[in-house]
């Protein structure tokens, strides 16, 4: 009984209950009519392109000759004060996601903690691991991961990935940048994730 | 008239090939939209936007190839982009039993139906990333290398969640065969 309950279901089966399942009258009628003005108000056809392209290409090449006329006789002019308010909202904005990383064992044991309901898209998340040298980058190593491609996430849930990256040989503070591919409400977008990586060698 | 000639004068602005292109495949994209929006009315509204989408960006289909997992992925895109913005519970829609309803139903279809109920029931606690290719697959009526073109997955990836979405099928089902029903999965389906 146990063994006959554990079977795979037929692809038949499987098809048959999907589409039982989603057996309902479609308002077609409706839809056609929406699609049909949304189309008239905006039309589009492959013909028109070729016939603007010329004026496209014209009047755009007139704005530019107009745009660097103008711009030449004038000085600079003075920079306005910095805004900073926006900029720090703007890094401040929450990331559905946090992110931590510890060193493992032949690489890099990455923790994403979902901070909201997440759905991840499907491309695979990409890992850098950086050295500060002065004022610019060097990087250490880099992965990709698609494990957690297309995987939803509740809130508060944790996701471990492990990355085979070389592990740095000198102890020190790394940066680990994560590139994640999120779908939201406006599409799919790419959310960038820093975490440090501390690497203490006893050699 | 052929679909590929369907399209070609949908191409040049034919609006009754575009009808014709939209009543030959809307029940289908409709069924595929409700699985991802877990919402009738959201899977309509989906797929709405992708037709006109999908009719205002047919330049770029290329002439020769399947209309239908062209259309599969601007409806998945759209259906995901909808869920996203909405998150609805699913739907309670029944299973349909044709007609014989009314009059008694036989032991035997009333067996199936509980089959088919317990099976769909499975089917929404797989997550979406073995969800969905299984729709695809058995809803839409695409081939793998479709399904890997829809969701941009090589070959090789879609056989393997189908694979695995299979044998998570086995063991929900068993689940709620025993009566280990998550609560998340069962949303009040009417049992007549």
């Amino acid at each position: 009984m146990e063994k006959r309950s554990q079977a795979v279901p037929t692809d038949e089966e499987i098809r048959a209950a999907l589409t039982s399942y989603t057996d309902r009258p479609v308002s077609a009628e409706k839809m056609w009519a929406n699609i049909g003005g949304a189309l008239e108000s905006q039309p589009r056809t492959r013909w028109q392109w070729p016939a603007l392209q010329p004026w496209l290409a014209l009047g755009s090449a007139a704005v530019l000759c107009l745009i660097i006329i103008l711009s030449r006789p004038t000085p600079p002019p003075p920079q306005p004060p910095v805004e900073i308010g926006p900029q720090i909202m703007r890094f401040a904005a929450p990331a559905p996601i946090t992110a931590s990383a510890r060193p493992a064992d032949g690489g890099v044991t990455v923790e994403l903690t979902a901070v909201d309901e997440v759905l991840l898209g499907e491309s695979a998340a990409a890992v850098r691991i950086v050295r500060q040298e002065g004022t610019g980058q060097a990087e250490v190593g880099h992965a990709t991961a698609s494990e957690l491609a297309g995987a939803r996430l509740t809130p508060g849930e944790v996701r471990h990935v492990f990355l085979p990256v070389p592990l740095p040989s000198e102890p020190g503070t790394y940066q680990v940048q994560i590139q994640l591919e999120v779908v939201g409400a406006e599409g799919p977008h790419v959310v960038d994730l820093f975490t440090s990586l501390t690497i203490n060698r006893e050699e | 008239m052929e679909e590929q000639q369907l399209i070609q004068c949908a191409k040049e602005g034919d609006k009754s090939s575009m009808e014709a292109l939209f009543r030959m495949h809307v029940d289908s994209a409709v069924r595929t939209a409700f699985m991802i929006t877990h919402n009738w009315q959201t899977a309509e509204d989906a797929v709405q936007e992708a037709f006109i989408k999908a009719f205002r960006s047919l330049g770029k289909f290329q002439e020769g190839k399947p209309f239908k997992p062209w259309l599969t992925k601007i409806v998945v895109n759209q259906s995901r982009k909808a869920w996203a913005r909405f998150h609805s519970p699913w739907d309670e829609l029944d299973l349909q039993l044709a007609d014989e309803s009314s009059q008694g139903l036989p032991e035997t279809r009333l067996l199936e139906w509980e089959k088919r109920s317990h099976l769909i029931e499975a089917v929404k606690l797989l997550g979406e990333k073995h969800r969905l290719p299984l729709v695809l697959k058995y809803l839409s009526g695409l081939s793998e290398a479709e399904i890997g073109e829809v969701l941009g997955l090589p070959v090789s990836t879609v056989k393997s969640r189908l694979y695995v979405a299979r044998r998570q099928l086995a063991q929900k089902l068993a689940a709620i065969e025993r009566g280990e029903q998550d609560g998340k999965a069962q949303p009040g389906r009417a049992h007549r």
